[in-house]
């Protein structure tokens, strides 16, 4: 049993300034090519086996458009 | 309305402190300033203050655009004069935690007599003065903190001023707690500011905010990235500042000799003007 995280991003309130991918210690990040409503790329979390919680890009996203949230604990094959 | 409430994740967070029809707010992409709203807000939370009895002041620029994000009340004042709106507030209840936003022009520029008076006074309050080295919103003018060198649109060819240490000064004034920090780390600050705030007398807790628009575009640093990471370069903490100068080598003393030092720089007792007042008032009671 792993445990897991996902990112959720408020398009309403997300910049694209890439603050939080940038900084994520982790590199789990990356700027999606699709647009947000407001017409910026919004960040998404790519390696989702990468992210390990440390809620780095939620305290320093200026905009508090990031909220890091604990997956159900799923069984991991292998 | 009852904030006592421990949230846990930015949405919470968000949904009690914030106005969220002020939101998204106005700054550039890769400004700091909303790190440093951010910051107060979690340090806020952590001392678990009933947001009704405090009070929000700034002055005016895009740091004092601050207080009005908070869902408490505040006044959003004249250029230079929050410390002024802020120790009336303060003296007229005590009772109140009295937080000011500010900026190196507003605070320390335009209103530098107000700050040096209301730190020698140590009123009971918590300055967070927001030093981006330039005038923002004014249109990138140079400020008493710009950098000797630094280009702005009113040294155009370079400033030739000596800057000014805000922190330096508050130290000579006596201000029971000052601190500096950038804001490429979450903790540090969120910490200190929740001492600042928990400190009876006057904290200062200077905060280094890239602002790539009006500085950083204009010297060098272009794009969100390169700024921010100036200011991971070009600072060093206290505590390690201290250690390698007393046992680092020539080359590591070398390197941090002219790198800003950001940490706790005092934290102190001090009595304050209220209790000062407030003895005072006792004493000459009939
Ligand atoms: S730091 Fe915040 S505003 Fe900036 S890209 Fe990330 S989620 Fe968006
Ligand atoms: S929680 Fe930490 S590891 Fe996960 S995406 Fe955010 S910064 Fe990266
Ligand atoms: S001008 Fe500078 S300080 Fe003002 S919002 Fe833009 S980046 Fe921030």
């Amino acid at each position: 049993m792993e445990q897991t995280y996902n990112i959720l991003i408020d398009e309403r309130w997300c910049k694209g300034c890439k603050l939080c991918y940038i900084h994520c210690p982790t590199q789990a990040l990356r700027i999606a090519e699709r647009f947000s409503p407001r017409g910026i790329h919004p960040p998404e979390l790519a390696l989702v086996a990468r992210c390990n919680g440390c809620r780095l890009c939620e305290l320093l996203c200026p905009d508090f458009a990031i909220t890091v949230t604990e997956e159900e604990e799923v069984a991991l094959h292998g | 309305m009852s904030t006592l409430l421990k949230p846990k994740t930015a949405a919470e967070l968000r949904d009690v402190y914030l106005r969220q029809e002020m939101m998204p707010t106005i700054f550039c992409d890769g400004c700091g300033l909303g790190n440093v709203l951010n910051y107060t807000l979690w340090a806020l939370d952590e001392l678990q203050v009933d947001l009704d009895q405090v009070v929000f002041v700034s002055g005016i620029g895009c740091s004092s655009r601050l207080s009005g994000y908070v869902n408490a009340d505040g006044m959003h004042t004249t250029h230079g004069r929050a410390l002024s709106f802020a120790s009336g507030i303060k003296a007229a209840n005590p009772n109140l935690k009295v937080i000011v936003f500010t900026g190196d022009g507003d605070g320390a520029g335009i209103g530098g007599n107000h700050l040096l008076h209301t730190i020698r006074r140590n009123m009971d309050m918590t300055v967070i003065l927001v030093n981006n080295y330039i005038y923002g919103m004014t249109g990138g003018q140079s400020a008493p903190t710009t950098p000797i060198g630094g280009l702005s649109t009113t040294t155009p060819y370079g400033n030739v001023e000596y800057p000014m240490d805000i922190c330096a000064l508050a130290l000579a004034l006596e201000a029971p707690y000052v601190a500096r920090w950038t804001v490429n780390q979450p903790y540090p600050p969120i910490k200190s500011i929740a001492q600042g705030i928990a400190k009876r007398g006057f904290a200062l807790i200077e905060m280094l905010v890239p602002c790539p628009t009006a500085y950083g575009g204009r010297n060098g640093l272009k794009g969100v990235e390169a700024i921010w990471q100036w200011y991971r370069e070009n600072t060093v903490l206290l505590d390690d500042f201290e250690h390698i100068m007393e046992f680092g080598t020539l080359e590591e003393q070398e390197e941090i000799k002219h790198k800003l030092k950001v940490g706790v720089l005092r934290d102190t007792e001090r009595e304050s003007f209220e209790e000062r007042w407030a003895k005072l008032v006792e004493q000459v009671k009939l």
